[in-house]
C-alpha cells in the first residue's frame, strides 16, 4: 500500500493551480461572457473532483482492507 | 406578500419538521445512547455521508452570505470556489485517518482524540472551548439565513422563527443527528432543483450570461494585485479550518468507513461548483439592479433576486430551500457543540460517573440550551452584527486546534505544553490582529512586502504562529527529557 503513496502528490496539483491568482486573475479570455478568473476557478473544482477520483482508484484495491495506519501516531 | 408564496414555504418547512420526527425510526437503535444519538451509530454510507456533508458544510449562510460578498464587493467573493476545492484533497487525507483512530478508541468529539493522544483533558478542554465558542455564533447566522429569507416573503419575523426554531429543536431531540442526515436528503435535492432552474431562468430575463457580465464594472469581475496574497492566504487558511469545526467532523465520523469519507472527497467537490454559480447569483443582482435592503443589505440581494426573477409559487420553493438549508447545519452543529460539552466538559469535570445514558441526556439537553442562545442573538436587536463579528472571529480561532487534532496524526514528537502555548499565541495573535481591524475584516495589512504592507488572512498568520511554538517548544522539550517520555508512554 505504501508503495503507491507517491500518486497522493497529484493532490498538491490543484493547490498550485489555485492558490496563485497571477496564473488566472485576468478579464480574458472570456467563456460565455465570463472572465477567465471565473470560469477558470470553475474549472478545477471539476479537475480536482476528476484527479482525487484518479488517485482513489490507484491507491484502493478493490476488495483489499483499509490501511490502518494509526498505530505509528499513538 | 403573496399567499400561494407562503403557502409553499410553509408547506415544504411542515413536511421537513414531519421527516426530521421520522428519522427516529431510521435504522433504528437505542437513541439513549450518545454514539447513536450524536453519531448515528457511524453507520452512514456514500450517499447519506455525501448529503449529509454536503447540507451541513454549504450552509444556508453560506448561500446568502457569499453572492452577498459578490454583490457588494465583487471578486473577492469568489474566494469560496479555491477554498472549496482544495479542502478536499486534504479531507482525503487527513480525515480518514482521524476516523479509524475515533472509531477504534470510541471518540466521538476532535477533543476526545487530543485527550487521548496527549494523555490531557486539559488541552483537551482547550480544544472543546474552542469548537464550542467557534459554533455558537455559526448556529446563530444560519437563523439568520432563515430572518432573511422571512424579510421577503412579508411575514411576521419573530412568530415564524419562534416556530422553526421549536421545530429545529424539538426534532434534534428526539432523533438526534438522524434527522439532519435525512431532512438534508430533501433539502440538498431542493437546492440543487432551485440553483439549476435559476441558472437557466435568470439569465434569459437579463438577455443571457455576455449581458449579465456586461453589466457589471469590470472593477468586480477580476482580482486586484493587492488582494491576491489576501485571497489565497484566506482560501488556503479556510480550507484547513473548515474540518476542525466540531459540525464538520460530527459528520465525518458518522460515516460507517474509510472508503466512505474518501469517495466523499471526490465527490463533495459538485457542492463547491454549485456554491460557485450561487455566487454567481450576486452578479446577477447587480445586473438586474437589486438594491440591498435594511436591516440586512446586501445579505437580502438573493432573496430579492429570487422574487424578481421566479413566479411566486416557485419563489416560495426556492426560499423554503434556502430556510430549510439552515435547519440541517443549525441541526448538526448544535449535536457537535451538545457532545463537546458533554464529553469533554460534564463528564470530565462534573460527572466522571456518567452512564452513557446520562451522557446521551446531558447531549439532548444542552442541544436545546445552544439554540436558544442563538436564537436570542438574532431576536435581540443590534445583536445580530455579533454573531457576524463572532463568526468571523470563530475561523480564526478554530485554526488554532489545527496542530493538536491534525498534526498530532503525523507528528510523534508533539508535547502537550507546546501545542497548548502555541494555541495560546495563535488565540492571542490572531484576536489581536482581528482587534486591529476592529473585528470588520479577515484580512489584515502586515508589514511585509513594500511600503504599503500585504493584506494576508489574520487566522493563518496566527497559524503560522502557533506552529513556530509549536515546532519549537516540542523540539525543546525532546531534547530537554531525552526519549523518556516516549519509552513511559509504549511501556503504559
Amino acid at each position: 500500500m505504501h508503495g503507491r503513496d507517491w500518486v497522493l502528490l497529484v493532490l498538491l496539483i490543484p493547490f498550485v493551480a489555485v492558490l496563485w491568482p497571477p496564473l488566472y486573475a485576468h478579464l480574458t479570455p472570456t467563456l460565455l461572457g465570463m472572465p477567465l478568473f471565473i470560469w477558470y476557478q470553475f474549472a478545477w473544482a471539476v479537475i480536482t473532483a476528476v484527479l482525487t477520483i484518479i488517485v482513489y482508484f490507484v491507491r484502493e484495491r478493490p476488495g483489499e482492507p483499509a490501511p490502518t495506519e494509526h498505530d505509528d501516531a499513538r | 406578500m403573496h399567499a400561494d408564496e407562503i403557502i409553499i414555504f410553509v408547506a415544504l418547512g411542515v413536511l421537513v419538521t414531519g421527516i426530521g420526527f421520522v428519522a427516529s425510526r431510521w435504522q433504528r437503535a437505542d437513541l439513549d445512547l450518545l454514539e447513536e444519538w450524536g453519531l448515528a451509530g457511524r453507520r452512514f454510507g456514500t450517499v447519506v455521508t455525501w448529503f449529509l456533508l454536503g447540507g451541513d458544510l454549504y450552509t444556508a449562510y453560506t448561500f446568502v452570505a457569499v453572492p452577498a460578498l459578490v454583490f457588494g464587493s465583487g471578486a473577492l467573493g469568489l474566494f469560496a470556489l479555491p477554498y472549496t476545492i482544495i479542502v478536499y484533497p486534504l479531507v482525503y487525507v487527513v480525515m480518514p485517518k482521524l476516523w479509524q483512530i475515533a472509531r477504534d478508541r470510541g471518540h466521538v468529539t476532535a477533543a476526545d482524540y487530543v485527550k487521548d493522544r496527549f494523555d490531557s483533558r486539559g488541552l483537551a478542554l482547550l480544544i472543546a472551548i474552542t469548537g464550542i465558542v467557534a459554533t455558537m455564533p455559526y448556529i446563530a447566522l444560519q437563523i439568520l439565513g432563515i430572518a432573511v429569507v422571512i424579510q421577503v416573503l412579508g411575514i411576521n419575523i419573530e412568530a415564524a422563527l419562534l416556530i422553526a426554531f421549536l421545530a429545529l429543536a424539538i426534532f434534534t431531540y428526539a432523533s438526534g443527528l438522524r434527522a439532519p442526515a435525512l431532512i438534508a436528503l430533501v433539502k440538498d435535492a431542493m437546492i440543487w432543483i432551485t440553483v439549476i432552474v435559476a441558472i437557466i431562468v435568470i439569465p434569459s430575463k437579463l438577455g443571457g450570461f455576455p449581458a449579465i457580465f456586461a453589466k457589471v464594472p469590470a472593477a468586480k469581475l477580476n482580482l486586484p494585485p493587492s488582494l491576491f496574497a489576501g485571497y489565497s492566504t484566506l482560501a488556503f487558511g479556510s480550507a484547513l479550518a473548515l474540518f476542525l469545526y466540531p459540525h464538520a467532523i460530527t459528520g465525518t465520523f458518522a460515516s460507517k468507513s474509510q472508503h466512505v469519507i474518501k469517495r466523499n472527497s471526490a465527490f463533495l467537490p459538485a457542492y463547491s461548483f454549485l456554491l460557485g454559480l450561487i455566487a454567481l447569483f450576486g452578479y446577477m443582482a447587480i445586473a438586474a439592479g437589486i438594491k440591498p435592503l435594511a436591516p440586512y443589505g446586501a445579505n437580502s440581494a438573493v432573496p430579492q433576486l429570487i422574487q424578481f426573477a421566479f413566479p411566486t409559487w416557485f419563489a416560495g420553493f426556492a426560499l423554503a430551500a434556502i430556510a430549510i438549508g439552515a435547519l440541517v447545519p443549525a441541526s448538526v452543529m448544535s449535536i457537535a457543540a451538545a457532545n463537546l460539552f458533554c464529553r469533554n466538559i460534564w463528564t470530565e469535570y462534573v460527572r466522571p460517573a456518567a452512564s452513557p445514558r446520562e451522557e446521551a441526556q446531558v447531549s439532548k439537553i444542552v442541544s436545546l440550551l445552544v439554540k436558544v442562545g442563538a436564537v436570542g442573538f438574532i431576536l435581540i436587536p443590534g445583536l445580530t452584527q455579533y454573531a457576524i463579528t463572532l463568526q468571523l472571529a470563530g475561523g480564526v480561532w478554530i485554526l488554532q486546534t489545527l496542530p493538536a487534532v491534525f498534526l498530532a496524526l503525523y507528528v510523534r514528537w508533539l508535547d502537550r505544553w507546546a501545542v497548548g502555548l502555541g494555541w495560546l499565541a495563535g488565540m492571542a495573535t490572531g484576536t489581536y490582529w482581528l482587534l486591529a481591524t476592529h473585528f470588520s475584516s479577515s484580512l489584515y495589512s502586515f508589514p511585509v512586502g513594500g511600503v504599503a504592507g500585504t493584506k494576508l488572512y489574520i487566522g493563518l498568520v496566527a497559524f503560522a504562529v502557533n506552529l513556530i511554538v509549536v515546532v519549537v517548544l516540542s523540539a525543546a522539550a525532546t531534547l530537554v527529557r531525552g526519549r523518556e517520555p516516549e519509552a513511559e508512554r509504549s511501556a503504559a
